[in-house]
């Protein structure tokens, strides 16, 4: 057990490394936030002075040693485009904003997308059955600022519900979650209904019905237990859908979160928030799979040596 | 009512392909010319014209002609990135679970660290290095999907590996390299087919999230998802816009996902798990 | 004795609570929300980053000099004011008893103002204006409480009007203040003269302003709350405006239909930019810069490409007509007799076969979105459909400000073109300075014609004989077509309901402090 979590941890690591590595140098390639920070009537010495103050004139490996000696000791620099704030800071305040929007649209998904499975797989080949799959259906072929966007105009423009945008009450989480869970929900809503049909036509539940238990916990004790399993295999790369959907719904939805956080640093070349931004959701993701294969191992350890 | 359902979408995808294929030679109207005159001219039923059936666009391009060839360019990326994502995901997953041991670890670790990555990020700063263009859009969403293929490829690979024919092809002396040619690819292939259908809806629908935030196929081509990214700011005044592009991206993506259902069913019922 | 202060005091809290609940729910009523698309870099200086933040920073700051409707000037913090010695002295007489919000910073004293303008033009200040107002201002002087006397390297007639206006970024601060907030002060809770302070700010999301106790000695607010909203879509204000969530946003031209349809009035600031195509790499007086190998290097070509395009169609169409033919670059008064070029694809293709070109030629034209400017893409795209009618085929490339920017400002020979746009500057001869003289990284075109042209403006002591030669430059930089001039563009604000008098007279004044109240 031990030996396992130190290699996650020193996996952990590696992608960290990797990662910033990537983004230093991609970010780097393309110009320096200097064009945006100088008026138009700026002069050659303009730009150098610029330059020298953002420190971008020395060597790029020295550039990338500095961050990461500074990163080790929790200074991640200070934001180009946003005064001389702390990126760190920036970024951890964006993040409870998103990780609550993605808690609420998984939950959302989780819960809805197993209901629906399970009414699907146990009414098969009705049309509730049908209803299901095509809502699902359609779930997965929508693009998300598409819906987005109608969902306020029809919700919050001409019926008045809920708020347009913005963040502050519940309410607001309506829409986002919504929309951010709705591409989820159509692959919740599949692989359950598939692996409860699988679950529903086993020996075990046959047992289970021929001695004579009640059809609902057949149902929900038996078959749906077992279904749950690649539903937790695929948690990961739900939540990575959802946070990598979070810059089009956080823009669409004026969410302050650091999905346009990442966007508008990029946009904007500003290096440190840059870094900051993609290790701080890099590290996120590594602690969510982690979280996920701990949850796996708990549910079914004989899956411990498989896939 | 299924074998109903499944001819239906084996129609509709013939008729994506036709349409991508032929649909540009048969158009009236250049879908790349509009007319500053004639922008966001209503559907024929909504006060528009016979001139553009289907309205046109925010630059006066007619929107029929754009979506037939949209059907084309959208296609073509599916086709593109499918081919590439595909080849390298199944070339690691397939090597990976043949040779086992320490090359099977680290690749796997390797497609663990891939699925670990923010790639949207990755993503847009390689567009914005680069600016959008057809090659970056392609490179962009490969990196997206082929750990898919990676981890169907080789989870197949382990279960045919340990078939009666390929131990027989071993034992008769054939090299690695034919056995993985001759015997194993050839039956993992189907699970791999079913990955791909089941991405094309994810690559059309990314792709649309991707020029949305500036970084998909460059104007003034008309793939679908650009186009319902261009119409944003007309979802409720100039709806059709979005709309006629997200309905055809709807019913590709709705038939290819009930051919890739059925084709789950008939080739490995025990696959409809492990794909979503 | 102690237990019955304590019983007193928790009562009156009590009460207080009681009242403050209507209080507050009414308090959201005399709330104007304004949806914006950004905050740039949010800070609280004027010094600390783009103009783009007077939309909440003027709330708060204020100016020595003011405009009136006509851009003419009146008296702002600065009672009255005067220039000499041909236009490098001015000397600024401030109003008395103007207090800070922070009543240790008391009254605005030339002390202030001097250290305003000192960080203003600090190496380290990000404002835009900050490195040509470093070259002109040699020293500033607070001979007493009241006057503020500004020594300049180099004659400016406009200073007052330009960058000691309103329209620029030199707020006023307390310099006691600024200097105990140390590092601190860019985010720290501004301190100003205006009728409004910060009362909260959540980064990237909202910026709150609440009206100050008392009169105001210049404008009388009628809202108590200003809260600004960072809705980076479009399609998301429009949303908010229909749905009563917003009193004011930007939009785009497009949207003004719909709009007026759901009974959003318009308010639009007139002319306030404008959107241009510049020709890369005609620095004819750089031999490092200048691409003779461009068909645009020749005149004629660059000519035809401004006689190709149907601008007003453009116009009409991409900008809801909000907007005039651009003669030019940028919206300059003196130039406004400069007559623009007229449609006339035939000349076009006349001038172009003279040229050498009678099929065209390809071209790149590289394209990005700015706030304003979300139209250029698509104009860019109208445009390529005009020029491909004479032969001119041009690739669009999406890309965005600061790729284009390093490579335009990089040093090379260009061979693209890109979509800008172009606005005011404080000084208009600054603006051309900064768009066509060599010195300037920017600079796509020059002449040693237009070199000696500037030179002779900048010599000139005349006040008349400037604008003069003012005008004589807009009118040789459109005879020899230094960029295909577009649009002068209006920028296009939804107002609800709601909202009563109020308007945007220039760019960067937004006057959100004297939005009124409908009845």
């Amino acid at each position: 057990m031990t030996r396992l979590i130190l290699g996650r941890l020193a996996e952990a690591l590696a992608a960290l490394l990797l990662m910033s590595l990537a983004i230093f140098l991609l970010s780097r390639v393309t110009g320096d936030p200097v064009a945006l920070l100088l008026g138009d009537g700026a002069t050659a010495e303009d730009r150098d002075l610029l330059i020298a103050q953002l420190r971008l004139d020395r060597p790029l490996w020295e550039q990338y040693l500095s961050f990461l000696g500074n990163a080790l000791t929790g200074d991640f620099g200070q934001s180009v485009a946003a005064g001389r704030r702390d990126a760190l800071e920036l970024v951890l305040d964006r993040l409870p904003a998103s990780l609550s929007l993605a808690a609420v649209a998984l939950g959302f998904t989780l819960v809805t997308g197993i209901a629906m499975g399970v009414v699907a797989a146990i009414t098969r080949g009705s049309a509730v059955d049908v209803f299901v799959r095509i809502v699902a259906l359609l779930g997965q072929s929508v693009p998300a600022f598409w819906l987005g966007i109608v969902l306020i105009y029809v919700v919050a423009v001409h019926w008045g519900w809920l708020p347009t945008s913005g963040y502050g009450t519940p309410a607001h989480y309506v829409l986002p979650a919504l929309t951010m869970g709705t591409f989820t929900l159509a692959a919740v809503t599949r692989l359950v209904r598939a692996s409860m049909l699988d679950a529903l036509g086993s020996e075990y539940i046959k047992l289970a019905r021929i001695k004579g238990l009640p059809e609902a916990t057949v149902i929900l004790k038996h078959a749906l237990s077992n279904s749950l399993i690649p539903v937790v295999t695929f948690m990961g790369a739900f939540f990575a859908t959802m946070i990598t959907g979070a810059v089009v719904v956080e823009t669409v939805f004026a969410w302050p979160g650091i999905g346009r956080l990442a966007y508008e640093s990029i946009v904007s070349r500003d290096f440190p928030v840059i870094q900051t931004v993609v290790l701080v959701i890099t590290a996120c993701f590594i602690l969510a799979n982690f979280c996920v294969d701990m949850l796996y191992l708990a549910i079914d350890p004989r899956m411990r040596d498989r896939g | 009512m299924q074998k109903f359902t499944f001819r239906a979408a084996l129609v509709l995808l013939a008729l994506f392909v036709l349409t991508a294929v032929f649909g540009p030679y048969l158009v009236e109207h250049d879908p790349l010319k509009g007319s500053l005159r004639a922008r966001l001219e209503p559907p024929l039923w909504a006060g528009g014209s016979a001139e553009h059936l289907l309205g046109t666009d925010r630059l006066g391009r007619d929107m029929l002609a754009r979506i037939v060839s949209g059907a084309r360019i959208s296609l073509t990326v599916c086709v593109v990135v499918i081919a590439i994502a595909g080849s390298i995901g199944t070339a690691i997953g397939t090597l990976s679970g043949y040779v086992g041991g320490w090359l099977d670890r680290i690749l796997m670790r390797l497609v663990d660290l891939a699925l670990s990555l923010p790639v949207i990020l990755l993503a847009l700063l390689i567009g914005a290095v680069s600016g959008p263009s057809f090659g970056n859009i392609v490179l962009v969403i490969s990196l997206v999907l082929w750990s898919q293929y990676a981890r169907m490829a080789r989870g197949e690979t382990l279960r045919v590996k340990n078939e009666d024919y390929v131990d027989l092809a071993r034992t008769s002396g054939l090299g690695h390299v034919r056995i993985i040619a001759r015997h194993i690819l050839p039956n993992i292939a189907p699970a791999l087919i079913v990955v791909a259908t089941l991405q094309v809806g994810v690559v059309i629908v990314l792709e649309a999230s991707l020029s949305f935030l500036g970084v998909g196929v460059p104007p003034p081509n008309p793939s679908w998802g650009s186009m319902v990214a261009d119409g944003r700011s007309y979802v409720v005044t100039a709806w059709w816009v979005s709309l006629f592009p997200g309905i055809a991206i709807l019913l590709v993506v709705m038939a290819v996902n009930i051919v890739g259902d059925a084709l789950t069913d008939r080739i490995n019922p025990a696959l409809r798990g492990r794909t979503a | 004795m102690q237990d019955h202060g304590y019983f007193r005091r928790s009562l009156a809290a009590l009460a207080a609570c009681a009242i403050a609940v209507p209080v507050i729910a009414q308090a959201q009523d005399d709330t104007l929300v304004v949806a914006l698309p950004t905050f740039s870099e949010q800070t609280m200086t004027p010094w600390g980053g783009s103009g783009q933040r007077k939309t909440y920073l003027d709330t708060v700051y204020e100016y020595l000099v003011y405009l009136d409707a006509e851009g003419n000037t009146e008296p702002g913090l600065a009672e009255s004011w005067t220039v000499e010695n041909d236009g490098t002295k001015w000397t600024f007489t401030l109003r008395a008893g103007v207090s800070f919000s922070d009543e240790s910073c008391g009254t605005v004293t030339a002390e202030d103002v001097k250290y305003s303008i000192e960080r203003l033009i600090a190496e380290d200040s990000r404002a835009g204006p900050a490195s040509t107002m470093r070259r002109i201002i040699d020293t500033v002087e607070a001979p007493d409480a009241l006057t503020v006397v500004v020594n300049l390297s180099a004659p400016d007639f406009l200073l007052d009007a330009g960058y000691f206006g309103e329209a620029q970024q030199l707020g006023i601060v307390c310099k006691s203040y600024a200097e105990a907030q140390g590092e601190a002060v860019d985010t720290a809770p501004p301190v100003g003269t205006g009728a409004y302070v910060l009362e909260r700010s959540v980064d990237g999301s909202e910026i709150t302003m609440v009206r100050r106790e008392g009169d105001h000695w210049r404008v009388d607010p009628q809202w108590e709350r200003i809260s600004f909203r960072a809705v980076p879509e479009e399609a998301t204000r429009v949303a908010m405006l229909r749905a009563g969530e917003a009193d004011i946003a930007p939009v785009n031209f497009d949207s003004i239909a719909g709009l007026e349809g759901a009974g959003i009035r318009i308010v639009s600031a007139e002319k306030t930019w404008s959107p241009v195509i510049r020709l890369g790499g005609v620095v004819q007086t750089d031999a490092e810069r200048f691409n003779t190998e461009l068909p645009w290097a020749d005149r004629r070509v660059r000519q035809a490409m401004n006689y190709a395009i149907d601008k007003q169609a453009i116009i009409d169409e991409l900008f809801a007509g909000q907007g005039t033919v651009a003669n030019g670059d940028t919206p300059v008064a003196a130039w406004d007799s400069v007559p623009p070029y007229p449609y006339d694809p035939e000349k076009a293709k006349e001038l172009l076969a003279e040229a050498g070109y009678p099929n065209g030629f390809d071209m790149v034209m590289k394209t990005f979105t700015t706030t304003p400017g979300a139209e250029l893409p698509l104009m860019a795209e109208a445009a390529a459909l005009y020029l491909a009618e004479v032969g001119i085929n041009v690739t669009i490339e999406p890309t965005d400000w600061p790729s284009v920017r390093s490579e335009w400002t990089g040093g090379g020979k260009l061979d693209f073109a890109m979509t800008h746009r172009g606005f005011p500057f404080p000084n208009p001869e600054n603006g051309v300075e900064a768009g066509f003289s060599t010195r300037s990284l920017f600079a796509s075109f020059t002449s040693d014609e237009l070199e000696a042209k500037l030179a002779s403006l900048a010599a000139e002591t005349d006040r008349a004989a400037r604008r003069e030669k003012l005008t004589e430059i807009g009118q040789y930089i459109r005879d020899e077509a230094g960029a295909i001039f577009m649009v002068l563009a209006n920028e296009p604000y939804g107002v609800g309901a709601d909202v009563g008098d109020w308007s945007i007279d220039t760019s960067y004044v937004y006057n959100f402090d004297r939005a009124g109240k409908a009845e």
